[in-house]
């Protein structure tokens, strides 16, 4: 009974902890100018993150070892510099984007203006990445992004031509007043969002810091294919609600608000109170989760003592990293820069840096050296070698493409 | 080629490159058309969430202070893009478009104040009224994009 409610409470988070403030914007800006013709990306990202999520937690299972740590040890310091740097920016501006998210979502909820509570949110993050313990975050933040099913609730209540959404998801049938280059543009933000490369740091250096063993694979895979893809459907919830309240009124999606507004719309005060708190956890989730992930990057890479199921003053250096990160990205947001716009250049850019993230865990999880009777199996090798086509054709369109349409605005 | 020479190249490259960054945009009618439609699209964006905003807050759907951060991010925005459709200058023949969204745009940030005062003063009984004004300026904003885009 125990073993079967710790592998529910894994799937549970997994499921609340899939959406971050990428996610949310994104896909309350494409629902907001597209409908429902961009589905398919936010499918197919999350199908890419289960592949590639199932990949480095076997890696960590098997080894006992970070995925960062042995693709260092596999593919030499240089290469891993090469990995260390193009992921972690994109992580550091993540976290930025976190953290500035929870201040926005504080906002929704007081009017205070956001730039008051960066300061606070900021301390706040810090202080939980130092004192809590790591499943009490991974949980709690988990179980309170559930509320993010306030969204389907939503869609449900407001009684939509269902038929209409669909077709529109079936084939891809973008609005006419919209055009090529910003669908495209959209698709491969979409795409970074769902598969942001902090999501593998710190997916499997959870699996190190939770003591994972090849006994853990049943459960670890439970998460990833069960909690992942139901995650992913939050987030298509959250592009099919604006897609049918927003788009009609000619409402274009820029702000948290405008994401929160058809919840309000629908399911008034009390489906509004769900959708911020729900917002609260994912933001301030993924702040944590981001935050970890830029220490232990480092941390594995440098070979330091790292991670939270050690004392503080054994893994100062990994503690210091984080503190840094968090001051960085405090002072960063106070010099009144958009949180949504480094949202949206956090989520360009991670598809600009994916492959750095996974062709390498794709080369060790098919390492008999490392993985033995766990390497990679035909399927795996099939799908991963297709995600890695699809995230280098992203990675290449991603900065012309935001060129091109203006972060996709013409 | 000495550095020196060198250095009072990029030294004067830079210098005109500054300076042009200085001197307001004067596009071709396309271009300012595009921009023209662009800066209404988002206005009618904005009108349209606040005409929302005002409606949910006097059914009782949506929290004062949603309400009031969100019609701040709306004025801002408005703002914003209409400061940036202004710095361009129109050509010529496009005066009338100049003066039109110029009017329609003046009109949306000040119904949008209108509105903004009206919740953080707790005057519910002008909402209903404010809020037909904003659906009116949508339309006509939303005419006017239809007409240049």
């Amino acid at each position: 009974m125990k073993k079967v409610l710790g592998l529910a409470l894994g799937v549970l988070t997994a499921i609340g902890g899939f959406v971050d403030i990428g996610d949310l914007v994104t896909n309350g800006t494409v629902g907001s100018r597209f409908g429902t013709s961009l589905v398919w990306v936010t499918l197919l990202g999350g199908l890419g993150i289960v592949v590639f999520a199932e990949m480095s937690g076997r890696v960590v299972a098997v080894s006992g070892r970070p995925t960062f740590d042995v693709i260092r040890e596999r593919l030499g310091p240089r290469v891993a510099l090469l990995n260390l740097f193009g992921s972690m920016a994109v992580t550091l501006l993540t976290y930025i984007a976190e953290i500035g998210g929870v201040a926005l979502t504080l906002e929704l909820a007081t009017s205070v203006w956001e730039f008051f509570w960066i300061p606070f949110t900021a301390a706040a993050v810090w202080i939980v990445l130092w004192r809590a313990k790591f499943d009490l975050i991974e949980n709690v933040f988990g179980i309170l992004g559930l509320a993010l099913i306030v969204f389907a609730v939503a869609l449900w209540q407001l009684g939509p031509d269902w038929s209409a959404l669909w077709h529109t998801a079936a084939t891809a049938a973008k609005p006419t007043a919209e055009a090529w280059p910003s669908y495209w543009y959209y698709a491969v933000a979409l795409f970074g969002a769902a598969m942001t490369p902090y999501e593998v740091f710190f997916f499997s250096s959870g699996g190190v810091e939770e003591k994972w063993s090849a006994a853990s694979l049943g459960t670890m895979r439970a998460n990833v294919m069960i909690g992942f893809p139901l995650g992913a459907m939050l987030s298509v919830a959250i592009a099919a609600v604006s897609a049918v309240t927003l788009l009609p009124a000619g409402i274009e999606t820029e702000t948290l608000g405008q994401v929160a507004l058809p919840v309000a719309l629908s399911l008034g005060k009390l489906g509004l109170a769900v959708a911020i708190l729900g917002f609260f956890a994912a933001t301030f989730g993924a702040a944590c989760e981001t935050g970890l992930s830029v220490g232990y990057s480092i941390g594995q890479y440098f070979g330091w003592q790292w991670g939270k199921s050690v004392r503080p003053r054994e893994a100062a250096r990994f503690h210091a990293v984080v503190l840094l990160a968090t001051v960085l990205a405090g002072t960063v947001l106070l010099t009144t820069v958009d949180p949504i716009m480094v949202t949206e250049a956090s989520v360009v850019f991670s598809a600009l840096a994916l492959p750095l993230t996974y062709l390498p865990i794709l080369i060790v999880a098919n390492d008999p050296g490392y993985m033995g009777e766990h390497r990679n199996r035909w399927l795996a090798n099939g799908l991963g070698t297709v995600f890695l086509v699809i995230v280098l054709l992203a990675s290449v369109a991603a900065i012309p493409l935001m060129i091109w349409t203006k972060m996709g605005t013409t | 080629m000495s550095a020196r020479t060198l250095g009072a190249g990029v030294a004067l490259a830079c210098l005109l490159v500054g300076a042009t960054a200085c001197v307001p945009a004067s596009p071709d009618d396309d271009t300012y058309e595009g921009k023209a439609s662009t800066t209404l699209g988002g206005a009618v964006s904005e009108v349209a969430t606040m005409q929302k905003i005002l409606g949910a807050l006097h059914e009782g759907r949506i929290f004062r202070q949603t309400a009031i951060a969100q019609m701040r991010d709306s004025q801002s925005s408005l703002d914003t893009n209409t400061g940036a459709f202004n710095e361009v200058h129109p050509p010529r023949d496009l005066d009338w478009l100049y003066r039109r969204s110029n009017a329609l745009l003046s009109d949306a940030a000040d119904t949008g104040n209108q509105a903004r005062l009206a919740i953080e003063r707790y005057e519910a009984y002008r909402y209903p009224a404010i809020a037909r004004e904003l659906g009116s300026i949508a339309d006509r904003l939303g005419r006017l994009e239809g007409k240049v885009s």
